[in-house]
């Protein structure tokens, strides 16, 4: 069986921030895994939707390489500096795959820079949204 | 600059705008706030010292954040050392923007690919205009009185970063573990940029 890198990045990275957030944060188990089980229903909607709404916009596939810099990031945070975040780092790291599926559109699409800033901008309004539900002040 | 800006757009053979005055030089930089990735193929992402202000607009108000902050609970914190803090901010945002296109370029010369250093280094800049924006709602939501220098504050400047990845991906055309490498590295140095005003001890 071939293993699919990007997937398998995309898994190591979403363990790692999670198993991080949970050791250290003061969030809370049920809470962060809460948080990145509807971040990524919240990126699978997303595309879903799109694909039926404006389908010449949305891209296929998403490169979770886009994450794992964020989870690096959230563990050097965590045992260098001793920050205590949890939130801002999966915001940011959701943001960065959203941003990469929406940036794979057709290039010849009209207004592409526009919809690009604005599903953008419309998916960190989602993520914090979502972060708020989850019972995170951010 | 104005002028420098104006010369670089008629210069510009992919450019859309005909180069006429104001309007093409603020589709210009429109084009590199919302697209900086894009942006890179363009001579116009040579406007450096205008792109210059949204890393250290974004370092200056998550800055000043933290000293407003600071002043609410900290006998010792006061209006100066708050205003040195964000003058701190000031420097610390094109320093780390600067970093970050030093790691753009070496990336550039591990994949083979010669990136031009003025280009990334206006990619990069521009990518912090979506941090410019969350770190003035943060700042606006700070002086109402909500805690928001550890969210927004650092949530902005990650959001940047977003945005600077995939400059990296578009200007040395770096995939996967490499990628990632390079990546995480302009993201230590936020980190750290944002830690020396976090930390910072006056």
């Amino acid at each position: 069986m071939k293993l699919d890198k990007n997937l398998l990045v995309g898994i190591i990275s979403l363990l790692l921030a999670a198993v991080i957030g949970i050791l250290t944060a003061k969030g809370g188990i049920f809470t962060i895994l809460l948080v990145t089980f509807l971040f990524i229903a919240a990126v699978a909607g997303a595309v879903i939707l799109f694909s039926f709404v404006l389908p010449a916009f949305t891209g296929a596939g998403a490169d979770w390489f886009y994450y794992l810099p964020f989870a690096v990031a959230l563990l050097l945070s965590r045992a260098v500096f001793g920050w205590d975040l949890f939130i801002p780092f999966a915001v940011a790291g959701f943001f960065a795959v959203t941003l990469d599926i929406f940036s794979r559109r057709d290039k010849k699409a009209k207004h592409a820079d526009i919809f690009i800033v604005t599903s953008g901008a419309l998916a960190s309004v989602v993520f914090m949204l979502i972060s708020l539900c989850g019972g995170i002040l951010l | 600059m104005y002028i420098k800006g104006l010369r670089l757009l008629n210069d510009n053979k992919n450019n859309e705008g005909n180069g006429e005055g104001f309007a093409a030089l603020k589709a210009a930089l429109l084009h590199l706030c919302v697209n900086p990735a894009d942006a890179y193929k363009k001579r116009y992402s040579e406007l450096v010292f205008a792109g210059l202000m949204f890393p250290c607009i974004s370092f200056l108000f998550f800055a000043l954040n933290i000293g407003l902050e600071r002043m609410s609970f900290l006998s010792s914190a006061n209006e100066i050392r708050t205003m040195l803090l964000a003058f701190i901010g000031l420097i610390v945002g094109a320093g780390t923007a600067a970093v970050m296109a030093v790691i753009g370029y070496f990336a550039g010369r591990v994949s083979g690919q010669s990136v031009d250093g003025t280009r990334f280094f206006g990619c990069v800049e521009y990518s912090f205009a979506i941090s410019a924006v969350i770190e003035t709602v943060g700042l606006v939501l700070r002086l109402a009185g909500v805690a928001s220098s550890a969210s927004f504050g650092v949530l902005g400047i990650f959001a940047a970063l977003a945005f600077v990845f995939k400059s990296l991906a578009s200007a040395t055309g770096l995939k996967g573990i490499m990628f990632a490498c390079f990546a995480a590295l302009c993201a230590v140095a936020a980190i750290v940029g944002m830690s020396i005003l976090l930390f910072a001890s006056f």
